[in-house]
């Protein structure tokens, strides 16, 4: 995935500086009626997302999983979705919605190729578009409008890239995170912070999960490597007790069968060992 | 340096190192198999019961145990294979162990072998192989002597699946050469008992191969000698002719 090398620690000290620490409490304000983060559980959601995409489903499965965590880990966000914003401008589709309400907010950016989701895109992933209030906002008119006609006025998206370490991401689309809140103020920078911390954390899980199940492919095929010596072995067994012939002529006999048949060495070895005689030679009956 | 970093730098040497194609495989199985706690050890490569093909032991001891679990089909690595977790048998005379391995135990009365402890050498769900190590005499493996032997085995199972990987394997998969010495002759005898007892499957021939070890008290190597020499053949009537 293409996300810059981000500091998460000074990042998120620097949303804390944007919300002036000090006598007024940055992070999580006790003064608010809702803490922004119940820390166990917000642990226990990392945890799960973290073993969630290590389930090796795709890129789309795992920021979908990231959406579905943010929603859980900000009270304040109501719906979540994932679109990808098409390259150059064209193009995009919905990919997920975690209600009807973000669907539609969502169609209204698709409609006009206009919105958060849109302006985030272009760009490298790791980019956020945070607006805490939409009624004040200017940009995009059509989509602001439907989103408050709609009851939501803070929206975050969030550019993912392409959630796969092995593709090369200049040539993918975009996909964007979004998140929608009814309460004005309800998404802040600590949620955009928080929301990276997390594809940061899935991408580390895919990238992870790549290594291992490279690692097991590895594995299976020694398995199966052990298994081609010794069906060899056994097939030049049964040519060397038909045809009274030493290990390195019967060895030879199967490479000049597999060159005839023009079948694999070892596919015609696994033939000879399963059936205890050579393949049909073709035209011979 | 701890013990498991100055064993990764060992390992990493080995797989370095020139000659015959399988010789890195068998430099970090002989780096590991020298590591592992107790008297001696063995690194075997054993996708399965009937295809095993050893590639370190440090000793005539552990060689024999080797020869002895293959021969008779049954012992701590056939179980650390099927289970997928080590098999530590701190006490190879007491009567569990007697009932879980009756071949094997009393192959071995004659031996200096007291405890036994196979680890299975595994990528999550896939076994390539199993490390046994042995003692002398009875007793358990501390719990720092597990934990070593542990991440020796890990570090051995990567280290063999880089070098697979990186050698340039044909058709034939021949990373490992010629292999080890016995082990494509037993592969070559069980084809030609296939087609002596009238072209039966190859565990069939191999059971009767193993059989006939049992009951002569040999090795299946020797029994695959044999077999080759034409020393031995068998027949679909029973008792194989010598």
């Amino acid at each position: 995935m293409l996300l810059p090398a981000h500091d998460a620690d000074a990042a998120s000290s620097e949303a804390g500086s944007s919300e002036a620490p000090g006598p007024r409490p940055s992070v999580c304000p006790v003064a608010r009626a809702d803490p922004c983060l119940g820390t166990a559980s917000a642990v226990a959601t990392l945890l799960g997302l973290a073993v969630g995409v290590g389930e090796r489903q795709g890129p789309v499965a795992a920021l979908t999983r990231v959406a579905e965590a943010a929603l859980s880990v900000l009270p304040a966000a109501d719906a979540a979705s994932l679109v990808m914003t098409g390259s150059g401008g064209a193009g995009g589709r919905l990919l997920w919605a975690s209600d009807p309400l973000s669907h539609a907010l969502d169609q209204a950016q698709l409609a006009h190729r206009d919105g958060p989701a849109w302006h985030v895109a272009g760009e490298e992933a790791g980019q956020v578009e945070l607006v805490t209030d939409l009624a004040v906002e200017r940009r995009w008119p059509a989509f602001t409008t439907r989103a408050v006609r709609l009851g939501v006025h803070s929206v975050l998206s969030v550019s993912a890239g392409v959630l796969d370490p092995r593709v090369d991401a200049t040539a993918q689309e975009q996909v964007a995170l979004n998140l929608y809140a009814k309460r004005a103020g309800g998404l802040t920078p600590q949620s955009a912070e928080i929301v990276l911390l997390m594809l940061l954390l899935a991408t580390q899980a895919m990238r992870g999960q790549d290594a291992l199940a490279a690692a097991g492919d590895l594995a299976l095929h020694l398995r199966r490597g052990m298994a081609t010596r010794t069906t060899i072995g056994q097939a030049q067994g049964v040519l060397m007790e038909r045809y009274r012939l030493t290990p390195e002529d019967a060895f030879d006999r199967l490479r000049i069968t597999s060159q005839d048949l023009n079948r694999k060495l070892r596919e015609v070895a696994a033939e000879v060992a399963a059936t205890a005689v050579e393949p049909q030679r073709p035209g011979r009956r | 340096m701890d013990e498991v970093s100055r064993l990764r730098a060992a390992v990493a040497a080995a797989m370095r190192v020139d000659g015959s194609p399988e010789a890195p495989a068998f430099a970090v199985s002989a780096v590991v198999a020298r590591a592992l706690p107790g008297d001696g050890a063995a690194i075997t490569l054993m996708p399965s019961d009937e295809t095993r093909e050893t590639l370190a032991v440090t000793d005539e001891v552990i060689a024999a145990i080797e020869r002895a679990q293959f021969t008779l089909g049954e012992g701590p690595s056939l179980d650390a294979l099927t289970t997928g977790r080590p098999v530590l048998v701190s006490d190879l005379g007491d009567p569990m162990s007697r009932a879980a391995w009756p071949g094997l135990t009393g192959r071995l009365a004659d031996l200096p072998v007291g405890a036994l402890f196979a680890f299975p050498m595994q990528l999550g769900a896939t076994v390539i192989g199993v490390a046994l190590s042995y003692r002398a005499v009875p007793g358990d493996l501390s719990r720092d002597e597990v934990t070593f032997a542990l991440r020796a085995v890990d570090i051995v199972t990567m280290a063999l699946l880089r070098i697979r990987e990186g050698a340039a394997t044909g058709d034939e998969d021949d990373w490992l050469g010629d292999g080890v010495l016995g082990a494509r002759q037993v592969h070559q005898a069980t084809g030609m008992v296939m087609v002596q007892l009238g072209g039966v499957a190859a565990t069939i021939a191999f059971a009767r191969m193993r059989g006939h070890a049992f009951v002569l008290d040999h090795s299946i190597e020797e029994v695959a000698g044999a077999i080759l020499a034409h020393r031995l053949v068998f027949d679909p009537d029973e008792e194989p002719t010598t």
